[in-house]
């Protein structure tokens, strides 16, 4: 058989199928309707699943976070600490991102006060962010007690000048948050300045933030209008500016002559043998009205091991007077550096529980200096040795760098910095394009769907994610996946009654017409065709009752939509549409009827094809 | 003369085929044969046999409906066919059917969804016959076997009705047109007057004389209890009794030559009879 005449045989079995349909229009219609009674009820739940799944979707989506993740690398001192054009390139070209924002930061002074005028500790880092206009400051400020309110305080300087502000904005927009109890709960102020304070050495200005409850640990957030990009730096960077600030205890450069004749030059003693043999930790909770750190507790490393804390080693130096002939440079231990404020530090020496700092110190009087070549130090914590490269020692004390000087110390290494001892400063001879890039990223993902797959992706690559919708998509995912399982049983189900109906319905149906597949048998119409007039007619029950119930739904949908179904959503705090048939759903059900009614007429005809033609005679 | 068909030691038993689910109890333990019969080419041939003496069981063979069992069965037509070969394949089975063989059956009723004509035109659509040519086919058998409706000015009108809306008669000329509408070279009629009055039984099996008259290489087998009606038809009648061949008569050339002058064959009326009892 031909092309053409398979295609006019499979025309006649249609032409059949549907003459025999019209004539026997009313169980033609019976059938349809039991399929259509038991499609209705599966439509239903699946279009009730997937708007509730796009009501949430929605939702989630409808927040400015939806999109967008905003990543650091954990440690951030590591041999590449800059985000190059490269690593955006390769980020960029992850399936389901967008777009890759490199972000940069600076750092201001920002002091905040109760209205008894007690200061609070807090961290400076600002996280500028180039494709919005404004920019985010976050920071813990611990106090007992500050029912009223606190004064934020800002150096006005900083806010000129590093973050290139044109003038002091009166109003400020802070968004607090604070967790208690492991809840977050978070607040949005609209504060006015109250004044500035010209001249003088501070130049300070006035954030009044009056709060409701008692404040206990919160998070600042800081937002302006507008705000424009801070400077390129210069060429060339003072050394004392750049050390006195955040400095690290220990790093991992190489001690060769032209690193120890930069550490030399900023007052460091090479040294390379030290060892430690036995750490503390110290809780550091607060300033003391002297600016002094405040130490109240004192316990071993595996007392602190044997709390839920996380344990991250740091050794413990005090502060340090640094004589470089006309600038005298004060090395700070780096007590308020925070691993969220990405100070650089290496190895990850940071504990942080709760946005409280917990920090261990090696006191002084501990430090060994141990005689040979070895230039680590060695400490234990619990069962897993943790060793340190000294890079130097200031006045037998581990000295400090911090991650700028290092980068500049690894550019003379590399050839591409010169260290100016006259002038104490580095002459940068070729300007990296990413010096100020951070390995702070934003990314923004292509759909919800590729939230998940992209912070994963990050995770894995040792960066933090402080900011995404990542948990709100995860429990999206779960629910939907849930939900998806309890449909496709309930589809399996109702399939297993469509196929059984259909199947039922049209052997009785065939058992009546067994004189005429008797007849056309005997005629010489081929089984297979026969089968095939039935299944036509199979495929118009299971996609005509489909289409009957597809109707009746939408009708009854166009009728909750409009108002018992925003009703309900509208106390749900929710706005959209309670159902929702996508088009993948449509096709699903489609392609679904399409089978189980070609199942349920494949089994029907088996009776097609069991019929003796010879029982049409008259003596059978 | 050449045979149409020609058996040989043919015999059959519903026992033989366990999975036949449509054989009642009754009948299961029936056997036809063994059987030795040749049956003209360009005839009208009656099978004639009381109810049960397996002359419908003998056409349903000779009608590729049922497979024998033993012996050997050939249709004489262009060439001579092994109906053994043809049973290889039930697809072969099914196309000798649609292109060789034309049922007519008392319980043949037409496909109740289809009008007259496309009942009559569904074997030529399947297989694949030009539309053209089915029509010129149809055409000329409608005029001929609906003349009276024709000269009425209803032949469209039956032709475009529902099984159900036409006379007995017409239904019955009907399932005959559609037995040849394929234009088959063998007919086979299952008790084609069964179901009618003397009238209308003598003007069915006036049909199937002139089919033989109209066409000689055309053959039909008529199957009937209708003593009368084959003895006053056909050409040679067979008489079938205990699923045995008892006796066969032919008929005088002369009967066929003259539709008006038939001559009532008392005669073999009286041994047939006899040999029915």
């Amino acid at each position: 058989m031909n092309r053409r005449d398979r295609f006019s045989d499979i025309l006649l079995s249609l032409k059949l199928a549907f003459a025999e349909l019209r004539h026997y229009r009313l169980s033609s219609l019976f059938i349809t309707l039991v399929v259509a009674a038991i499609c209705l009820p599966l439509i239903f739940v699946a279009s009730l699943k997937e708007g509730y799944i796009s009501l949430i979707s929605d939702k989630i989506e409808s927040s400015t976070q939806a999109l967008r993740i905003d990543i650091a690398v954990r440690n951030a001192a590591s041999t590449d600490q800059f985000l190059t054009d490269s690593l955006i390139n390769e980020y960029r070209n992850l399936e389901g991102v967008t777009e890759v924002v490199p972000q940069k930061t600076r750092t201001i002074g920002v002091l905040a006060q109760d209205f008894s005028q007690q200061d609070f500790g807090l961290s400076t880092t600002i996280k500028t962010d180039p494709d919005l206009a404004r920019f985010n400051f976050e920071g813990t400020l611990d106090s007992l007690d500050s029912g009223e309110g606190l004064n934020v305080i800002m150096n006005k300087k900083d806010l000129l000048e590093e973050l290139k502000f044109d003038s002091i904005p009166n109003t400020v927009y802070l968004t607090l948050s604070r967790t208690v109890n492991g809840r977050r709960e978070d607040f949005s102020l609209e504060c006015n300045l109250i004044g500035t304070i010209e001249g003088g050495p501070t130049n300070t200005v006035f954030v009044p933030v009056m709060m409701g409850k008692r404040l206990e640990r919160w998070t600042l957030g800081f937002r302006v209008k507008e705000y424009g990009l801070p400077a390129a730096p210069n060429n060339e960077e003072s050394l004392g500016e750049l050390v006195a600030d955040s400095c690290m205890a220990v790093s991992r450069i190489n001690l060769n002559d032209k690193n120890a004749l930069a550490l030399d030059a900023i007052g460091m003693k090479i040294t390379r043998s030290f060892k430690a043999n036995r750490l503390f930790y110290n809780i550091i909770q607060r300033k003391d009205s002297s600016g002094n750190i405040g130490l109240t507790e004192l316990q071993t490393v595996e007392d602190a091991l044997a709390t839920n804390f996380k344990v991250g080693i740091i050794p413990f130096l005090p502060p340090h007077k640094l004589d470089l002939g006309d600038t005298t440079v004060t090395l700070f231990p780096s007590v308020t550096a925070d691993p969220r404020q990405r100070s650089l530090l290496s190895e990850g020496n940071w504990i942080n529980h709760f946005r409280s700092r917990f920090e261990i110190l090696v006191p002084k009087g501990l430090l060994p200096v141990a005689n040979g070549s070895t230039s680590m130090i060695k400490a234990t914590v619990g069962n897993d040795s943790i060793n340190y490269m000294i890079t130097g020692m200031v006045n037998d004390t581990v000295g400090y760098i911090n991650a700028e000087t290092l980068y500049r110390l690894k550019q003379v290494e590399a050839g591409i910095a010169t260290l100016d001892l006259e002038k104490g400063a580095f002459n940068t001879n070729e300007k990296s394009p990413y010096e100020d890039r951070f390995l702070y990223a934003r990314i923004h993902a292509v759909s919800l769907q590729d939230v998940l797959p992209v912070t994963n992706y990050f995770r894995d690559r040792e960066y933090e994610i402080f900011a995404s919708s990542q948990s709100q998509v995860a429990s999206l995912e779960q629910v939907n996946g849930m939900l998806t399982n309890f449909l496709l049983l309930i589809n399996l189900a109702g399939g297993i009654a469509c196929v059984a109906s259909i199947f039922v319905l049209m052997y009785e149906a065939i058992q009546r017409k067994k004189n005429q597949v008797g007849i056309m048998r005997a005629m010489g119409l081929s089984k297979w065709f026969i089968t095939r007039v039935y299944l036509w007619q199979a495929l118009f029950y299971g996609l005509g009752g489909f289409l009957v119930s597809f109707l009746f739904f939408q009708l009854v949908k166009s009728l909750l939509d409009s108002s018992i179904g925003h009703g309900l959503l509208d106390l749900q705090g929710l706005d959209g549409n309670i159902f929702s048939t996508s088009t993948s759903l449509t096709v699903f059900f489609v392609l679904g009827m399409i089978v189980i009614s070609l199942m349920g007429g494949w089994f029907s005809t088996r009776s097609v094809r069991n019929i003796d033609p010879a029982d049409i005679l008259s003596d059978q | 003369m050449s045979f149409i068909y020609k058996i040989e030691n043919l015999s059959f038993s519903y026992d033989s085929k366990p999975g036949n689910k449509t054989v009642s109890d009754s009948v299961k333990k029936f056997e036809l044969g063994p059987i030795d019969l040749e049956i003209k080419k360009g005839k009208l041939t009656s099978v004639l046999g009381r109810s049960g003496s397996g002359k419908t069981t003998l056409i349903s063979i000779l009608g590729l409906l049922r497979k024998h069992e033993t012996g050997e069965i050939q249709i004489n037509l262009e060439e001579v066919v092994d109906i053994k070969n043809l049973w290889a394949r039930q697809k072969d089975i099914e196309q000798f059917r649609a292109n060789h063989l034309g049922f007519a059956l008392q319980k043949g009723e037409l496909l109740p969804y289809l009008s007259v004509y496309e009942n009559a035109a569904l074997v030529s659509r399947f297989v694949n016959r030009p539309e053209s040519e089915i029509k010129n086919s149809l055409d000329g058998l409608f005029d001929s076997f609906y003349a009276r409706e024709k000269n009425d000015n209803l032949l469209e009108q039956v032709l475009d009705n529902k099984p159900l809306k036409v006379s007995q008669g017409q239904l019955q000329r009907a399932a005959v047109v559609r037995a040849l509408a394929n234009d088959p070279d063998i007919i086979l009629a299952d008790e084609p007057t069964g179901n009618l009055d003397l009238e209308s039984g003598k003007e069915a099996m006036r049909i199937f004389r002139k089919i033989v008259i109209d066409n000689p290489k055309k053959s039909v087998i008529v199957v009937t209890h209708d003593v009368f009606l084959a003895a006053e038809f056909a050409n040679e009648i067979i008489v079938i009794k205990n699923g045995l061949v008892k006796k066969i008569f032919i008929s005088h050339d002369e009967y066929w030559l003259s539709d008006d002058e038939r001559i009532e064959n008392q005669h073999i009326v009286e041994r047939i009879t006899k040999e029915l009892e």
